[in-house]
């Protein structure tokens, strides 16, 4: 009983950070909100057991120039099924060490050619927004009324030999 | 028969157990039930708590996700589900910062609060008829914020009714059917008892009560008059002939007398007379009713009413009673005591002619000890040789000439001198002394004619007397010839004396015996003829050789002219039988003369020879040899 007690203490103390979400979004800077969103997607994937963990950690690919950068730099020591979170910058040579893929209008040009190097690559693909020219990611974010949603392609995640928690899937606008 | 006294107290007493038994054996299944009952609630509420523990792990589970994304409408999708679980009153989301994610209320309950710390300490609370239960939600080994349920207790409670029911219901049954076969088995029992105590305590032919049963009735009378004052009388009643009736008319019919003389008797006495069978023809009555203590007016009325006769198979039976009575406290002081003046009391009323009564008096009491002391000491008569045989000559009266000796038993005791066969005769008869002291008493009159004989005397008769007793010993007949073969002597030098008494006893056993007797060649007279039946048609039928006429009659003859007319008739009578008659008892020249001219064949008396011991006969047998004859007879 007593470490179940001081397990819901710490949890009552610790919980600001790990859950970044308010459903009301109204104090929370948007961009928290969906770095939080990506790192969640992140929590609720299995990646195939042979994937490679290059120093062990867990790669987020996102844009140096990102908005989302700073926020999900802040969630780096909540480790992901024991994993430390490393942030990089998506390139069409390294793309396939990546595990996840934030993909945002800048990256638009990019894309074409990514998409291409990231052909049978087990890579989690998050687009922001419904941003035309980002086809082909797995997940997508985007907006209902002033509430996040996304939807899911699973189409998309099978090609990349994910698994998405059917938890996840339940919560998803859309799939696909 | 146990006093009604105790019967009632033993019967509350036993009600009173049985009271007890069934209450210990209620309390116990009640104690046992209440046991089983909070076991039962015990485990019910843990199976409810385990119930309830999974429901919340599974919607935490599943709105895991919902809680990561705080996303409220998944999350009370979620707990929708909780409708099929009727048990489930309300249930919330927590996220970790406390605000509920979402609700679920079935009906009109009232939601659920956040979980304060001490809920969060032990898991679940339980308070009358809620549980509340608290589960973390977890994902990657992280907390993430809380499931509360509230469940209702109301099923539990109403299963637990129905199951305190039921388990009530069968112990109550159980207890039930468990006092009936108890109670029938009791019933059963104590039937057993009182038919057992029934065969225990009554006498099954009259359906009176048994000697058993007197003795406990007559220790509780006396125990009553010890208390409460009074006196107890008890009479002892003989039935006179019971058992001629017994051996003429079968067992059968003596039981059917027996039983209608109970009823009789029942029928004479008071009601707070008690009376029992105590014997095959005895019965005691105690009389408690302080009025009719001293007995004799009972005595009496059971007299009366057994003298009309008794109708029993068609004979027409005539019953007479000896009955004795003794007075408790006056006579005895003790139970034992008081039984035994009342028989001695019965036996003295027997002795007196029977068909009376007699009330017991210490001079009884001695009588019998003396008796008692006397048939010790003769059982070691024998042993001491202190009998001896005395002889009494017979003489022929129409030529003086001796025809034989009257052997005569005589006792002599070192303390209490000589002992007259009139005191010494009955006892040994009662006892059962006689047989030994009858076949000592042949093999010496044997022995002792045998050495006459010897002695050159001649052959010498003798007579010797049979006892009621000794005609009943089945050896009676191979002890005769026992001794007449070990000394020598022939059948015809010996005669049996036989009284009319003891003939008549068991005429049918007798007439046999005689027969053989006097098939042997062994002469048979009857002893004190005209005392007794005097029955003319035994006469005929029994084997006798001749006749002894009472020393009764002779003593007052001449001059009493009854006695002299039996006397003659007596003499004519046996002549005309071809039977030969001795006259005992003859002291005076008169007496000679008065059955000489009546025609008495022989004669015994003072007046003759005094009876005297084997030495005396020898010497007196010896100077008849010498030439002296008749030396003592006159005329």
């Amino acid at each position: 009983m007593n470490l179940f007690a001081r397990r819901f203490r710490r949890l009552v103390t610790g919980i600001a950070l790990l859950l970044p979400l308010g459903l009301t979004a109204q104090p929370v800077h948007e961009h928290d909100l969906k770095a939080a969103f990506v790192y969640n997607f992140a929590l609720f994937t299995d990646w195939p057991a042979d994937t490679i963990y290059e120093g062990g950690t867990l790669n987020i690919c996102i844009n140096p120039a990102s908005a989302l950068r700073p926020a999900l730099n802040a969630l780096r020591d909540k480790p992901i099924r024991g994993r430390r979170i490393a942030l990089r910058e998506p390139a069409p040579g390294t793309v396939r060490a990546c595990h996840v893929l934030f993909l945002e209008a800048t990256d638009r040009r990019a894309w074409p050619q990514m998409r291409e190097a990231l052909a049978g690559a087990t890579v989690l693909t998050v687009a922001d927004d419904q941003e035309p020219g980002l086809e082909g990611s797995i997940i997508m974010l985007g907006f209902e009324g002033n509430r996040i949603v996304f939807s899911i392609d699973t189409r998309a995640a099978g090609a990349a030999s994910l698994i998405l928690s059917s938890k996840l899937l339940r919560l998803a606008a859309e799939v696909r | 028969m146990i006093a009604p006294a105790f019967k009632t107290k033993r019967a509350r007493l036993g009600r009173w157990l049985d009271l007890a038994n069934l209450v210990t054996a209620g309390a116990a299944l009640l104690v046992a039930s209440m046991l089983l009952i909070l076991f039962q609630f015990m485990s019910l509420r843990s199976a409810l708590v385990e119930d309830v523990a999974i429901q919340a792990r599974i919607i935490g589970d599943n709105s895991a996700a919902a809680l990561m994304f705080a996303d409220s409408r998944a999350a009370t999708e979620t707990l929708s589900a909780l409708e099929g679980a009727p048990a489930i009153l309300a249930a919330s989301l927590f996220p970790a910062d406390g605000k509920a994610l979402a609700t679920y209320r079935r009906a009109n309950a009232a939601s659920v609060a956040a979980p304060s710390e001490a809920l969060q300490a032990a898991g679940h609370i339980f308070s009358f008829n809620r549980l509340e239960l608290v589960r973390a939600v977890r994902i990657d080994g992280r907390d993430l914020g809380f499931v509360v349920l509230r469940a209702s207790l109301e099923r539990l409670y109403a299963r637990l009714i129905g199951y305190a029911g039921l388990t009530l219901a069968i112990a109550m049954g159980s207890l039930i059917v468990a006092y009936l076969l108890v109670a029938r088995m009791r019933r059963a029992v104590k039937k057993a008892e009182a038919h057992l105590e029934y065969l225990a305590h009554i006498d099954p032919v009259t359906g009176l009560p048994n000697r058993h049963a007197f003795n406990e009735r007559l220790a509780f009378a006396l125990g009553r008059a010890d208390h409460a004052g009074g006196s107890v009388g008890l009479l002892l009643i003989d039935l006179d002939n019971f058992k001629i009736v017994n051996d003429t008319l079968g067992h059968h019919c003596g039981d059917r007398l027996l039983k209608v003389v109970a009823q009789r008797l029942l029928g004479c006495l008071r009601a707070g007379d008690v009376i029992s069978r105590i014997g095959g023809d005895e019965f005691a009555v105690i009389l408690e009713a302080a009025g009719s203590a001293d007995g004799e007016r009972p005595a009496r009325k059971v007299l009366s009413v057994l003298g009309a006769p008794f109708e029993v198979d068609g004979h027409e039976i005539y019953v007479t009673a000896s009955v004795g009575i003794s007075l408790y406290p006056d006579d005895a002081l003790d139970l034992d005591t008081l039984t035994r003046n009342a028989d001695t009391a019965m036996y003295q009323a027997k002795g007196k002619g029977k068909n009376g009564y007699e009330k017991f008096h210490p001079e009884l009491d001695r009588r019998i000890q003396k008796r008692l002391s006397l048939e010790s000491k003769l059982r070691k008569a024998l042993e001491r040789a202190e009998l001896s045989l005395h002889y009494q000559p017979q003489f022929r009266i129409s030529d003086g000439h001796l025809v034989g000796l009257e052997a005569l038993l005589r006792w002599d005791h070192p303390e209490l001198g000589a002992v007259s066969p009139v005191e010494f005769i009955p006892v040994a008869e009662d006892c059962g002394l006689i047989v030994p002291i009858g076949r000592w008493v042949l093999r010496t009159a044997c022995a002792e004619l045998a050495a006459w004989r010897d002695a050159g005397f001649g052959v010498i008769h003798v007579s010797v007397n049979l006892s009621a007793r000794q005609t009943r010993d089945p050896h009676l007949m191979h002890d005769i010839l026992q001794a007449l073969r070990d000394y020598k002597i022939s059948p015809t030098q010996l005669e049996l004396e036989i009284t009319e008494s003891v003939l008549m006893d068991n005429v049918h056993a007798n007439v046999e015996l005689l027969h053989r007797l006097q098939t042997e060649g062994i002469r048979l007279s009857i002893d004190d003829f005209g005392t007794g039946y005097s029955s003319m048609a035994y006469l005929k039928r029994f084997p006798i050789d001749q006749v002894k006429i009472d020393r009764t009659f002779v003593r007052d003859i001449p001059g009493d002219r009854d006695d002299e007319a039996i006397t003659t008739a007596i003499i004519a009578m046996a002549h005309s039988l071809g039977l030969s008659v001795v006259a005992e008892g003859v002291e005076t020249e008169q007496q000679l003369e008065f059955l000489r001219a009546a025609g008495c064949d022989i004669m015994q008396g003072f007046y003759f020879a005094e009876p005297g011991t084997a030495e005396q006969i020898a010497a007196f047998l010896g100077s008849r040899i010498g030439g002296v004859k008749n030396a003592v007879l006159p005329a």
